[in-house]
């Protein structure tokens, strides 16, 4: 069932670093109809690879803190990056599943005045897409944008697949229906369910060696000339944009291929400007893409 | 096993071996079966980590996992080498879940000590901000330019929002883990 109305975490990545995927995102909501509410004080999801890694109980209290913020509201949350929907997704199931676990964390919470309470489901914005419906979707669009992607999923949306059925965690087809919807080509490519290298605490410890997955894949898309990445997961989205720039620094490669959030690709074809969906702040010049749309060719 | 490759006499070799540690492994890794795995591989044959570090062998990980190799796992760098993906998840036909064992490992090493000094160091940004990645002044600019509040509804904008975070990171003694709320502002 699709809400009139969800709780919108920001998470770390979209507000502090990529504000046009914040800003992109509220704007297509609005024009769907769909309000997106604020929930105040929300915090670092935390990010299930870093966090999660350290200390359990940790991950397991900041994300259920979170999660009774949306309570309090009494909405669903809608999250727009795949590390914040995989730790409060998670999170909530285990808390549902185990009551023992959720008493240790509601103890814990007590000391801010907090209860877990497991009333509110937690969603990426791809999947509420989805059940809005392509059809429906493609009312709201002004401007087919006739363009050749590459879509990348990224790791957390779909996995587990036992946990989260949201679509094949090998095969996936939600995204590419979601950028044929706006008039765009998904080109198919050999590495397109190879991770971007950022998550798991790899890119803040071993920034080269994560970079080499990054660039793995922008070696292929490449050759394949297309037009722009479009993800749906702004950690995801940090690692290609930025990194394209430390890829140059530290291997010498030039790339220069556009990297485009999916709430920023709708936005474009809703008929909004790349100042309004916040592209023109990219690293990667997203101008040789801009300037196909807007010739038509 | 830094640098080295972990080879059959290795895992073979059972000097290294504490006692009870599969036991202990298993009860940090919830509801995942690392005891089931028999070494097929499959894990391993599709892990994108191992592409660009050869010696990042999940199957291997979990092999010698369950020979109680504790040591040698805990000190190994090479623990901190997963993405986190989880394709090894999705392929193990005997749900073992590599990267579970790996996290459930890395948690065992952290309550060592063992914290990597760059993760020791975002930590600190999630004691003193609320956030793993805080907003900086060039990003509250854009932020006003794209009519968003300069700084985010979240514990940038709420203080005592951040006094709950910390306090919670206090009560599980997370704060004592990364060794004091380090990290400089950002």
């Amino acid at each position: 069932m699709i809400d009139k109305r969800y709780a919108f975490y920001l998470g770390c990545i979209t507000p502090n670093r990529y504000p046009g995927i914040e800003s992109a995102t509220r704007k297509i909501f609005g024009r769907l109809g769909i309000e997106l509410v604020d929930i105040p004080g929300a915090s670092c999801c935390p990010a299930p690879g870093v966090v999660g890694s350290f200390d359990a109980m940790t991950w397991l209290v900041v994300g259920a803190r979170n999660i009774t913020l949306a309570e309090g509201l009494g909405l669903n949350i809608l999250t727009v990056c795949n590390g914040c929907f995989d730790t409060l997704f998670e999170v909530n199931r285990l808390l549902r599943e185990d009551s023992k676990l959720r008493d240790d964390v509601n103890a814990v919470l007590a000391k801010v005045d907090h209860e877990y309470r497991g009333t509110v489901e937690v969603r990426h914005f791809s999947e509420v897409l989805r059940e809005y419906g392509i059809e429906n979707l493609k009312k709201h669009i002004k401007k087919r944008l006739g363009l050749r992607v590459a879509v990348h999923y990224g790791c957390h949306l779909l996995r587990p697949y036992e946990k989260k059925k949201i679509d094949h965690p090998m095969v996936p087809t939600l995204v590419d229906e979601l950028v044929k919807a706006v008039g765009c080509e998904s080109v198919p490519y050999m590495t397109k369910m190879m991770c971007c290298g950022a998550g798991g605490g790899v890119r803040s410890a071993f920034l080269k060696y994560s970079l080499e997955f990054t660039k793995r894949k922008l070696e292929e898309l490449k050759k394949l000339n297309v037009d722009c990445l479009v993800n749906v997961c702004s950690f995801c989205h940090l690692q290609f944009d930025r990194g394209q720039k430390e890829i140059e620094k530290l291997f010498g490669e030039h790339f220069a291929i556009p990297v485009i959030h999916y709430s920023q690709l709708l936005g474009l074809s809703m008929g909004m400007s790349p100042e309004e969906v916040g592209v023109r702040a990219h690293v990667i010049s997203c101008d040789p893409l801009l300037e196909k749309l807007t010739s038509g060719r | 096993m830094e640098g080295k490759q972990v080879g059959l006499r290795d895992l073979f070799s059972m000097q290294f071996t504490s006692p009870g540690f599969s036991r202990e492994l298993l009860k940090v890794v919830g509801d995942q079966q690392p005891d089931a795995c028999f070494q097929c591989m499959k894990c391993s044959s599709g892990c994108d980590a191992l592409k660009f570090q050869g010696d990042f062998r999940p199957h291997q990980l979990v092999g010698l996992a369950r020979l109680g190799l504790r040591d040698r796992l805990l000190n190994a760098k090479l623990i901190w080498s997963c993405t986190t993906c989880s394709y090894c998840r999705e392929v193990c036909p005997q749900d073992v879940s590599p990267v579970d064992v790996i996290k459930a490992l890395r948690r065992m090493a952290v309550k060592e000590g063992q914290l990597l000094e760059d993760h020791r160091k975002i930590a600190g940004y999630l004691f003193k901000t609320g956030h793993l990645v805080p907003v900086n002044e060039e990003v509250m600019e854009l932020r006003k330019k794209l009519g968003l509040s300069s700084v985010p509804p979240t514990t940038h904008a709420h203080p005592q929002s951040l006094e709950e975070v910390k306090k919670l990171l206090r009560a599980t003694k997370f704060v004592e883990i990364i060794g004091g709320g380090g990290g400089s502002d950002r």
